[in-house]
Order: structure tokens, then sequence, then C-alpha cells
């Protein structure tokens, strides 16, 4: 299924792009983006809005022409847009004979499933379907087309909080049965934990931070003590806070290195994905760090 | 056994994953022989990353708690060495008295968490050294 | 992988079947819908036209009357350019965009490209079939109608608008232009609305001039020219008789010059002798006509072919182009 390989060492990787740039007339909406996505990940692409995020999945499904760089994919790429349209006049049945119609590889019995799973009635014009249906419909036409990557842009918007928690399920299972890799796109942070394994963080059309997440989560520690101008350990500042009398650290800790042992009024906390992000994107608002 | 992901808590899903397969050997839920749930029952039941499911049976092998048998599942191996049964009540009823203590000199849960992590902290820089 | 009920479906390709089979989902109200008017109107015209020539008698029909029957169906090839374009072409792209179903339909193994390809080709070989189909239906009984009559007082002849416009390579002609204009605005655009209604001023606009200000030159007139007197008459009926295109005609001086009238004359003449004279004295001594003689009918239309289907053709590479160029999602 894999298509395109350039090096042995690409072979396990899903998607690659190198020094991509996009622009909408004059502006950047992508510059210098470089990544590599190791296949059967689930990757969190993470940004503020108009980070970038829609633009990147949008050339990586080849319905944008970059101005510049290389963007690969291995194989089949499946993208749900953010609007998860479906065609009004179709009944979902239509839109899954459409799927096995416009696809090289279709999975009847996946797609269906799907719209069995949320009740998804198949004879029913789209049009005549709640928002959050129709957004089942077009997950049900991507699953079905048995993508290698698989896209979404901000899956989870506009469902209620029990379909949120079951679609992540589902997909993930599919995930789990399929071996496809998933980029999902999102500003919700703090749904990732589990989900993702993955993390891209976008600021400003530009790639901040990539990698697996539990390492890139534990090369970082958050310190609080007293008032300091410097942190208790060595390590790259992310983000320094201070308030009153006290100061508060994000600290990348050197890699290779077991971690600092920090005594006295210093606590340590794990960093969270939301921290991390966080801290990240106000450092690039205020200009420190990337 | 059922997973839950606070996905609040600074814990990497995979350890949390991990601590509860833990505690549930501490407190004789799981025993050994007992099967741990598929790695596709457990992504479905709780809305976690195959991987990061994965990832967790694999540092749980490592450390000699479970073994993946080809084709058929991931089965406890060990019981985790809790100590004497009796040692252990006396060890709670010590520190519910420590507890206690704390709570009559005015801390409330935080400070208590706080101050247990950090003697936590200590020791393990101890452990390292 | 997993054993599932139906086995997954595995092809080389998305072939012209499967387009076939989404442009008629799609557009099968518009589709059947123009055909079905369309064909039901050439039905009655070829029946007609069988029923006249068989008797010879065109006083059927009551009120409408077989005459104003063939009338409408010489008129309506006219308008089927306008209604291919306007609600054919100029929703195809726009609309997609407008619901964001571009993306859905782009992001399957079909690219925008291909897509936009086959809608041409799916879309616009029936447009243009259906625009000549009728438009030799409308003919047939044109000349069924004419049949019934002696040959210089034939209603249908071949430079009149409608039966010149209804000629099978004509419509074909207006059919590609109207789908190409509407095709280009709709991926120009983006807005159907905006589409549709300047592909219909657009359509109009460019029938217009080329009907006015091109047609009557596709090649030079030819002249006739004889002296100014009293026969002044003859060469209108003359024309009148050819069926040719009367294109200009007027005064022309001792060295071939055109002259234009003398309004003096007409203002100060008391009688014809002094008009007479006073156009004289103003250099008049011949009048002219130009005009396309009937034989090259033929001729002009496939000019008027040309004129219409090379827009259309640059207009759909062009609408190809731009929907594949994918600048904005």
């Amino acid at each position: 299924m894999t298509t395109v390989v350039e090096s042995v060492d690409t072979t396990a990787l899903a998607v690659r792009t190198q020094g991509l740039g996009k622009r909408y007339r004059t502006k950047w909406a992508l510059r210098d983006c470089a990544f590599e996505l190791p296949a059967g990940r689930v990757a969190a692409l993470v940004g503020a809005n108009g980070a970038g995020k829609t633009t990147l999945m949008s050339v990586l499904a080849g319905l944008l022409k970059p101005d510049e760089g290389t963007a690969v994919t291995s194989g089949r790429v499946a993208f749900v847009s953010q609007d998860k349209p479906v065609y009004r006049h179709f009944s979902a049945a239509d839109m899954l004979r459409m799927g096995a119609r416009l696809n090289t590889v279709w999975d009847q019995t996946r797609a269906e499933r799907w719209l069995e799973r949320f009740e998804i009635p198949l004879g029913k014009a789209c049009g005549k379907l709640s928002g959050g249906q129709q957004a089942q419909v077009a997950f049900a036409l991507a699953i079905g087309s048995r993508p290698t990557v698989l896209m979404l842009d901000e899956p989870l918007a506009n469902l209620d909080p029990l379909a949120r928690r079951e679609v992540t399920a589902e997909l993930l299972t599919e995930v789990e049965e399929t071996g496809m890799t998933v980029l999902l796109s999102t500003h919700v942070v703090a749904e990732l934990g589990g989900v993702a394994d993955y993390l891209l963080l976008l600021a400003h059309g530009r790639l901040l931070a990539g990698g697996d997440l539990d390492e890139l989560l534990a090369r970082h520690v958050l310190y609080t003590g007293p008032k300091s101008d410097v942190p208790p350990a060595l390590g790259t500042v992310v983000e320094a806070r201070h308030r009153g009398n006290q100061s508060t650290f994000l600290l990348e800790l050197p890699e290779d290195q077991p971690r600092p042992v920090v005594a006295g009024q210093w606590t340590e906390r794990p960093v969270t994905l939301e921290d991390y992000v966080l801290a990240q994107l106000a450092a690039t608002r205020k200009g420190i760090g990337a | 056994m059922e997973f839950r992901i606070d996905r609040a808590s600074g814990l990497p899903a995979y350890l949390q994953l991990v601590r509860q397969v833990r505690e549930a050997l501490r407190l004789g839920w799981l025993v050994p022989g007992d099967r741990l749930p598929t790695v596709r029952d457990v992504v479905a039941s709780s809305g976690v990353n195959a991987n990061t499911v994965l990832k967790a049976y694999r540092e749980l092998e490592l450390s000699g708690l479970v073994e993946a048998r080809q084709g058929s599942g991931t089965f406890v191996k060990a019981a985790l060495g809790s100590g004497d049964p009796e040692v252990m009540a006396a060890l709670r009823t010590r520190f519910a008295e420590w507890v206690r203590a704390a709570r009559e000199a005015g801390l409330d849960t935080e400070d208590i968490d706080a101050l247990v992590r950090s003697v936590l902290t200590e020791g393990e820089g101890e452990a390292v050294a | 992988m997993t054993v599932t009920a139906v086995p997954v479906q595995r092809r080389d390709k998305v072939g012209w079947g499967d387009l076939v089979w989404l442009t008629w989902r799609q557009h099968r109200w518009s589709i059947g819908g123009l055909a079905v008017l369309l064909g039901v109107g050439a039905v009655v015209c070829l029946v007609v036209a069988a029923v006249v020539r068989n008797t010879g008698r065109v006083d059927m029909l009551g009120v409408i009357g077989v005459y104003g029957l063939s009338q409408l169906a010489a008129m309506a090839p006219m308008g089927i350019g306008a209604v291919i374009g306007v609600f054919w072409a100029a929703p195809l792209v726009s609309r997609e965009y407008e619901q964001k179903t571009s993306v859905v339909v782009w992001s399957q193994d079909l690219s925008p490209a291909r897509w936009t390809l086959g809608k041409i080709v799916l879309l616009g070989v029936p447009a243009v079939g259906l625009a000549a189909g009728f438009g030799s239906s409308a003919l047939v009984l044109a000349r069924a109608v004419n049949s019934t009559f002696p040959p210089e007082w034939q209603p249908y002849q071949p430079f009149q608008q409608f039966v010149f416009e209804a000629s099978p390579l004509v419509q074909i002609g207006y059919a590609a232009f109207g789908f190409g204009l509407g095709l280009a605005l709709s991926a120009l655009t983006r807005r159907t609305i905006v589409a549709m209604a300047l592909t219909l001023g657009g359509f109009i606009v460019a029938r217009m001039v080329v009907a006015i200000g091109w047609r009557p030159y596709y090649q030079t007139p030819v002249r006739e020219v004889w002296p100014y007197g009293e026969d002044s008459e003859r060469p209108y009926g003359q024309l009148a008789q050819d069926h040719g295109l009367h294109v200009d005609g007027g005064y022309l001086d001792a060295a071939g010059r055109e002259v234009d009238f003398p309004m003096v004359c007409a203002r100060t003449s008391t009688d014809g002798n002094s008009f007479q004279k006073c156009m004289a004295d103003h250099g008049v001594v011949s009048h002219f006509t130009d005009y396309q003689p009937v034989e090259r009918a033929g001729t002009f239309q496939v000019i008027e072919f040309f004129v219409f289907a090379v827009p259309a053709v640059a207009l759909l590479v062009f609408a190809y182009h731009w929907v594949k160029r994918s600048h904005r999602i």
C-alpha cells in the first residue's frame, strides 16, 4: 500500500514535509513546515485558531497546492474537514455508494458498522439529518475508504459530550484494527490525553515542536518555589512566571541525563499536555524560546 | 478490569494504566493467571490509543508483572509484593495517625499531598545517589 | 486483516462509469428536466412535421396553429445555450465550494482535475447533444411548413435569425459556449447566484454582439450598384427574393465613394424632380446594396460555430486549470 518511499529510513513514515509553505496572496498561512510522522501514530495537530492547521491538512490531502516545499504521504489519504460536509440530497447510503465508487479501496462493512453504531438512518437525505448525524456520515465515508493516513480537522467540534467520547473510542478502535495513521487537529488540548501519542504544535504557520507525546512531556518539568530569576535546575526555560514572592518555571531538561533532584522549597510537578502547549504558545507570543 | 484516564492529570496516560494494573494487583483484584483485557477492549471501553495500551503492557512486562502469550493475550505473572498483610495494616494505622496529626496542625489535603510528595522526592533522590 | 461480511473492494482506479454514476446522481433532475422538455418538444415537432408533409396542410392545431408552433420551435433553440450555461454549468463548481462538498469529493481517490474533466465531458456532451437534437427537429418542422408554400413564399429562409441559429452545428457552438462560460464563471466567482447572473448576461451580450455586429461581415458582402434614378426599388425586391442577408445600403458618387444622404435635399425639395436634381448636385450618381447571398448561409453557420466553439474551448480549458490549480479551499 505504501507508495512513495524515498529511502529506507522513510518506510515507516506516514507523512513527511520539508520546507512546506502556503500563502494566501501575501500572507503566509504556513511557512518552513518540516516534520515527519511515523506510521501507525495518532498525532495531534495543535495550535491556536489561524495557526495553519487547516491549511496544512488541506495541503497534505492534496486539496491545496503548496507554494514551496514538499509533502509526501504514504498511501491513500482521507480527509474530513471541520464542517464535515455531505451532499444534502444524498442519503447516507448514497454517500457510502459514492465512497465505493470514488475510492480504489472500499470497506462497506466498516462504513455501515459506523453508521449503525451511531444509529444513523441510511435512507434519509443528509440534508434532513442533524449536524451531529451528518458528521457521522462524513466519518463513515472516511473510515470506509480505508486510508493509510486519516486526517480529521477538529473532529469533535459540534459533537455533544457523549458523542465526543464515543467517536474517540470508535476511532481509536478503527485505528487499532486497521493500523492506519491518524492526524487530528484540535484546539481542545484537554481531550487529547491517552488519545494522541504524537504531537505537532503549530503557531503562526510554523512548526514549534513535534514528537512522541510521552517523551516530550517526560523531558519537561514544572517547578514552583520562592521568587527567583533562575530555575532550580539546568535546562531550557520554556516559560517563567513570577507572581508575588513565588516563581514558576517550565523547564525543558537536557536530553540523556537523569532527572535532577531539586531540594529545598521547590516543588516539582509533571507537565500536562495543556501546560506544555499553553507555555509554548505563550512563549511564541512573547518571543522567548522557539 | 476497566481503565480510567484522568486527562487533567500530569501523568502520561500509559503510566496511568500501569498504575491502575499495579493497584489492582496490590488490592488483589488481579491475581497471577488472570488475563488482562485485550488491547482492543481497552481501546473500545476507555477511548485510549492502542499504542498507549501497548506501551503500558510492555512496561508491565518489563517489570515482570505480566507476560504476553503468543496469540492468547497478556496474563498476570506475579503478584505485587505488598508484603505481610499485618505489616501493611500496621503501616496504614500509623499513617492514618500521622494524617490526623497533620490535620490537627491545620494542614489541608493539598498541604498533606505536597508534603508527602516532597518527602517521596527526597527519598528518590537518596535512592539515585 | 479483519474478516468482514462484505469483502473489502479493491480496484486499480476510479473509472468513467463511476463518474457517470456521480454525475447522474448529482444532476439527474437538471439533466432529466431539460432532456424531457426538449425531448417532448422534439417529438412534437417531428410528429407535426410528418403530418404536415403527408397532408400538405398547415391549418391544424387551433389558435396556435402549425405555423405558430413552428415559430415557437424555431425560436426555442435561441435559449438552449443560455439555459445550459445558467442552470447546468454556473452552479457546477460554485455549489460544491459553497456547500464545501468539494473537500469531500476531491479527497476521495479522485483528483480535482479528473473530477472537472469528468463533469465537462459527462455534462457537456449531453448539453450539446440536446441542443443539436432539438435544433434539428425544429428545422425539420420548419422545412415541412416551407414545403406547403411555393418556393418564393416559403416563410423560413436560411438567413432568418432563428432558422440560421437552429442549425445543429450552430446549436453545438452555442451550447458549448454557454457551458464553458457558466463553468468558468462558476470556478472564478465560487458563488452560484453570481455565476448564474453573469452567465446569463454574458451569454446574451455575446450572442447579440455577434449576431448584430459580426455575423454580417463574416465574408466581404456582395455589393450591387445601380444608377440613381427611377428604378430604385428593384434591387431591394431582388434581394428579398434571393433571401440573402442585407448588410448595408446607400449612395455613391461618381468615384464610387459612399455619400451620406444629403438631408438638405429632403428639406428643400418641393417635388421629385427638384429632389433628384438636389441629389445629383450633391454628387449622388448611384445606389448600392451590400448583402450576403443566400448560398453563403452554410459557410456562415460553420463560421458562427467556430466563433462560439473556439472561446468555449478556451473557457473550458481555463476552468479546468483554475479548478486544478486549487490555490485556496
